[in-house]
């Protein structure tokens, strides 16, 4: 009803101005209130091939730049074969009225060329095709012919960029548990992948149960969990090297759930001494270790705000599993989660306005997100088995994992924007759980 | 929503009613704020905007004149989002009040998020 109204009342106020202009010569006045949300529909024919070397690329580059963009939900492909215009030369002028005539409101078009270095060049436009002009000015990256899949990411980022306004996340990898075997003879191995399932490479062997990857800020490390002996312990895996080292622990005492500060100088984790656990930190270049909580209960899955200033952890000091935010160098902790159920695993996002966690209640699982004070708290995802959120860098879609129910269930990687929409399977070999994303390469 | 572009139908000039043109505030079909960041979700714009002598919107010509945004980078994403709207759904020409098409007379357009798209 009062929606009715209002759009009786918007029309009104808009007669009101059409009526008055025959009389006056002012501006007529409009008022907008009801928009569309749809993805933003895109064409981008196959770049051209400037020599018979780069005809293959030049086709796999623009299918993996339209995934990328179809894969966000923002965008919609406009299928090739509803193309007018062909696109044979990347520096011959748009024919935006053919664009236009097939609803197209972005254009990319680009070239790929093997030089004589052997070097692979691909170049790109981005065109606002019913403002009929470029979107930015015209980009150009070279790089090994195997490196092909980033720079038609590297490509897919700047168009995201540029029309969305956030910083791109197509540049990126995850580190997850690859998982294999029957569900009661679990194998684990710790692995990486670019964001879309490509280039798959397992860092190590499957003799123990591996848990919780977490990148270091600038994607040169992982750390992980693994369970030796029945002990969990925590190591460090250089990437560049593929080399571990533990992070070192009191004999007897458990270290579990790390994650780097944002500024990568220390690390947050539990400790468990005694059949307690708590949060601590360790600076790792002096290897200083200070404790953060004091409590007899269960406090894990520690993450910093993205200004260092603040860590969020869960704990049950309550009875049940709660999420908490404390100043990163201890003090009272306060509890924020308010619901019924059990919240874990929160995750501060990079944008630092909100909290990622688990929720489980009524036999459900969900992934949902709260501001970081606890306000504004909203399901994403509703499951049997859904867990692990971890932020994309820019901070609008939540990758988590998935596991069916039943003997033969099976855990998947699963992604979600933060809106709730755009829930889709990840690409993944066998079965995954537990992923990190890493933060964008090259940066 | 038929009904009331029906009402605004009848009280619409005869001669435009005729034309088969969408009216300029129609322009909120071809307004798609879904692709934009969480906090150009959350300004409004104004927009002024001439339109050439069949009523099609002259592209040099939309420009932001106001907004309310939690900054600058913000705005401009907001402003590109209604330019896109006003230009798509102009693409044949809008079905103008007398005056306007091909005189230089502006329309001021204020594109107010609706609550249900705010992040």
């Amino acid at each position: 009803m009062f929606r009715q109204f209002r759009t009786i009342l918007l029309a009104a106020l808009c007669l009101v101005p059409f009526a008055a202009a025959a009389q006056s010569p002012g501006p007529l006045r409009i008022e907008i209130t009801e928009g569309v949300i749809e993805p933003l529909p895109f064409a981008i024919p196959t770049f051209v091939a400037e020599n018979s070397g780069a005809t293959d690329a030049a086709q796999d580059i623009t299918r993996v730049i339209a995934a990328d963009l179809r894969g966000t939900g923002l965008f919609r492909e406009i299928p090739p074969d509803a193309y007018i215009s062909q696109v044979t030369n990347f520096n011959a002028a748009v024919q935006y009225a053919d664009w236009q005539a097939i609803n197209a409101q972005a254009l990319i078009t680009g070239s790929v060329e093997l030089a004589a270095n052997g070097q692979l060049v691909v170049r790109f436009r981005l065109f606002d095709v019913f403002s009929g002009q470029p979107l930015g000015d015209g980009l150009q990256f070279v790089g090994a012919p195997d490196s092909w899949r980033r720079m038609a990411h590297a490509v897919a980022d700047q168009v995201y960029e540029r029309i969305t306004g956030e910083t791109g996340y197509f540049d990126t990898r995850v580190a997850f548990v690859a998982e294999e075997g029957p569900k009661d003879a679990r194998l684990t191995r710790l692995a990486i992948m670019d964001y879309d399932g490509a280039n798959v490479q397992f860092l190590t062997g499957n003799e123990n149960l591996i848990l919780s990857p977490r990148f270091s800020p600038d994607g040169s490390t992982v750390l992980y969990t693994a369970l030796q002996d029945g002990f969990p312990t925590v190591y460090y895996m250089d990437l560049g090297s593929i080399s571990t080292r533990p992070l070192t622990t009191a004999e007897g005492a458990s270290a579990f759930t790390p994650r780097f500060s944002p500024d990568g100088g220390r690390i947050v984790f539990s400790l468990s001494e005694g059949g307690n656990s708590d949060i601590y930190v360790e600076t790792l270049a002096t290897g200083a270790r200070s404790r953060l909580t004091t409590s007899p209960s269960i406090e894990a899955s520690p993450s910093f705000s993205p200004d260092g200033s603040q860590i969020v952890f869960e704990s049950d000091r309550t009875g049940t599993q709660q999420i908490y935010v404390m100043d990163a160098n201890g003090g009272e902790p306060r509890r924020i989660s308010r619901g019924d159920g059990r919240y874990s695993t929160p995750v501060w996002s990079p944008r630092g306005d909100l909290i990622a966690f688990t929720y489980q209640s009524g036999g459900r699982f969900h992934i949902g997100v709260m501001r970081t004070d606890g306000s504004e708290e909203r399901l994403l995802t509703s499951s049997f088995l859904d867990e692990g959120p971890t932020w994309s860098p820019n901070g609008r879609v939540i990758m988590f994992t998935r596991e069916t129910a039943g003997a033969d269930g099976a855990p998947a990687l699963y992604s979600v924007d933060i809106s709730g929409r755009n829930l889709q399977r990840v690409a993944s070999p066998g079965m995954a759980s537990d992923p990190a994303w890493g933060p964008r390469q090259g940066q | 929503m038929t009904r009331t572009l029906a009402i605004f139908a009848a009280l619409w000039p005869a001669a435009l009613a005729a034309q088969d043109l969408p009216t300029i505030a129609e322009i909120g079909r071809c307004w798609n704020p879904g692709s934009l960041p969480p906090a150009a979700r959350t300004a409004d714009v104004n927009v002024s905007v001439q339109f050439d002598a069949d009523g099609r919107p002259i592209p040099d010509s939309v420009a932001p004149t106001g907004y309310i945004a939690p900054d600058d980078p913000n705005a401009h994403f907001a402003f590109e989002a209604a330019r896109r709207a006003v230009l798509r759904c102009g693409e044949d020409g809008y079905s103008l009040p007398p005056g306007y098409a091909g005189t230089g007379r502006p329309a001021e357009i204020t594109f107010t998020i609706p609550e249900g798209m705010r992040p």
